[in-house]
């Protein structure tokens, strides 16, 4: 009888589709819904507008698609462990890179809207609405925006969530599918 | 652990690590460079021209021409000033009503002038104030000083 990592396939699955249909994990809406400013972001994608101009980082179009790469690489080998279950060692191939991400992202969130309210005063929330203003640079004399902003999560962060705790429960998973497999080695 | 897992792993890890190193090559490995964010603002400005005497509605006022020269139309919502004769107050003046001007355009603002010293005539005076401009669903504060001759306004309002 073959048996599956039914978890694991789940976890796979849905880490493919975060990554092959990036949705932003996190939104903030600055203006009346986002005409003054936008950002979209993922572990996948970055995209922040100001006043119809984009705001360019390039390392983050590096880390983006490294990000990519590690979370394909991670479904792939989560899939194939999920099917494979003949080895014990298998179980490392289970990544549990969904679940960290999940729990780093907001965090990383937190420590980068910390530095732009360092660097150019833009006071956004993690999550909710709040009324900002801030001094905008490149203009010849002082320019005081006020801005309306609001920010979520998303499903797709709701998703990645999930993935994350289905992971960890298809490590534990993996065990009782050994324990009641013969080892492919041992036939 | 066995072998292939350990060349699975090290593999893995050089796909992932391949663009960053990509990236930072490109970049001569100047890490600060990468990390600079890099953001040109749009245009914003207001030109504001001449300064006219008029009578409106009864109210004393100034007609005071705008063009706007940034990059998006704009809506001016208030216009909040002082009306300063050798630095001393002696009136305030505000903005009658709001007045949309398109990027590239000329508009009219109506100004009212209240002065509290009506016996003033043939002098400068000045309105150092901060106008509140609305554009692409944000408000922006910047500081406006306005010049206008009050000896010019008894005149033109004398001939109305």
């Amino acid at each position: 009888m073959v048996r599956v990592n039914v978890f694991g396939l789940m976890s796979g699955f849905l880490m493919l589709y975060l990554v092959l249909l990036p949705e932003p994990w996190w939104v903030a809406l600055g203006g009346s819904d986002g005409e003054a400013f936008h950002a979209y972001v993922s572990p996948f994608a970055f995209e922040v507008v100001l006043l119809g101009n984009p705001v360019d980082i390039p390392i983050v179009y590096w880390l983006t698609l490294a990000s990519r790469l590690a979370f394909i690489l991670a479904a792939v080998e989560t899939i194939f462990a999920s099917i494979v279950v003949y080895e014990k060692t298998f179980k490392t191939f289970l990544s549990l890179r969904a679940l960290s991400v999940s729990i780093l992202f907001p965090i990383l969130i937190a420590i980068g809207l910390a530095v732009t309210e360092e660097a150019i005063g833009l006071s956004i929330p993690v999550y909710g609405e709040a009324l900002t203003t801030f001094n905008l640079p490149g203009q010849g004399y002082a320019m005081t925006v006020e801005m309306p902003i609001r920010t979520y999560f998303t499903t797709s962060y709701l998703l990645a969530l999930i993935a994350g705790v289905l992971s960890l429960i298809a490590r534990s998973f993996h065990e009782v599918l050994i324990k009641t497999e013969p080892s492919i080695s041992r036939v | 652990m066995r072998w292939y897992v350990i060349v699975v792993k090290a593999i893995e890890t050089a796909l992932i690590l391949a663009p960053i190193v990509y990236g930072l090559c490109l970049y001569g490995w100047d890490v600060q460079s990468m990390t600079v964010p890099s953001y040109k603002s749009p245009g914003i400005g207001l030109s504001i021209g001449y300064a006219e005497p008029v009578l409106f509605e009864d109210l004393t006022a100034i007609n005071v021409s705008a063009t706007n020269t940034g990059e998006c139309p704009i809506t001016v919502t208030d216009f909040q000033a002082l009306v300063l004769y050798r630095g001393n107050k002696v009136g305030e003046a505000y903005l009658r009503y709001p007045v949309s001007i398109p990027s590239g355009e000329k508009a009219y603002l109506i100004i009212v002038v209240e002065l509290s010293n009506a016996t003033l005539s043939d002098v400068v005076v000045e309105l150092p104030g901060r106008v509140r401009v609305k554009l692409m669903g944000l408000v922006v504060e910047a500081p406006l000083n306005i010049t206008v001759s009050i000896g010019t306004f008894h005149e033109t309002l004398g001939g109305r």
